[in-house]
């Protein structure tokens, strides 16, 4: 049996109102990518991504996603999360921005917290630049 | 030693082969309506082939270059134009397209061609 191989894509979705992060859940995520899909790649798109497309985890409070799609087409699959303007149902304005690409969950999850890690030490250093 | 075996291999081969890939692609298609009266025309050819390559392809297929070069309503082929890059995506466009205005229809490739010439029915071996 051929091994089906799969390509996780860790992403950071950025909200206009904070507010707004705590309502979306993994499903809201699904059809928002689902529909980009459809929108810029047709039927042809929709064909060879939804097999393997997957919301894998979703964090509210750092809105931190990964996701799930397959190995061929994981370009496809960034240009359209790239393209993301609103979010499903609720219309709120929404920004996706791609951190990594990795063939394994364990992978992407590590550069989560390399990412969570550099982002906290600038706001520190942004911190002590104002005290100064 | 290096040098002279260049030297040497070039005096043996004098001739080199370049392979030049055509960029642009020609199809000479033709379009069975359900409806026989159909209004057939280069503008109306253009609108059923962008609506079949955004199903398939979506908003990236509509930036694809696509022309319609020629239409004949006496026949209902059309010539259409494109790039290599995109063939195959244009040609599964057309094909899978079958319904325009509430209508079946289908679109069939009779030829496709790097060269316009080749698509005329008068081109063929010397009698």
């Amino acid at each position: 049996m051929v091994r089906i191989k799969h390509r996780y894509i860790l992403t950071e979705i950025g909200f206009e109102d904070e507010k707004e992060r705590r309502k979306i859940d993994t499903s809201k995520l699904y059809w928002t990518i689902r529909n980009s899909i459809q929108l810029h790649f047709g039927d042809f798109g929709m064909g060879s991504l939804l097999s393997s497309l997957q919301v894998k985890y979703w964090n509210k409070e750092t809105g931190i996603c990964i996701i799930r799609c397959s190995r061929d087409q994981y370009q496809l699959c960034w240009s359209s999360l790239t393209w993301v303007t609103n979010m499903f149902e609720t219309n709120s304005p929404v920004s996706m921005r791609v951190i990594h690409v990795g063939g394994t969950i364990k992978m992407c999850l590590r550069s989560a917290l390399e990412y969570d890690r550099s982002s906290l030490l600038l706001e520190c250093a942004k911190e002590e630049e104002e005290e100064d | 030693l290096l040098k002279m075996q260049v030297e040497n291999a070039k005096e043996s081969f004098p001739f080199k082969t370049l392979t030049l890939k055509p960029r642009e692609y020609f199809f000479l298609i033709q379009i069975d309506f359900e409806d026989k009266d159909a209004e057939f025309s280069v503008k109306v050819v253009k609108n059923m082939l962008d609506q079949a390559v955004t199903s398939f392809l979506g908003l990236v297929g509509k930036g694809l270059s696509l022309n319609v070069l020629k239409a004949d309503s006496s026949a209902k082929t059309a010539i259409v134009h494109t790039e290599e890059k995109n063939l195959n995506a244009i040609w599964g466009a057309m094909t899978l397209f079958s319904r325009f205005e509430d209508k079946h229809v289908r679109i069939r490739v009779i030829k496709s061609s790097s060269f316009l010439l080749s698509l005329s029915d008068e081109v063929g071996p010397p009698s």
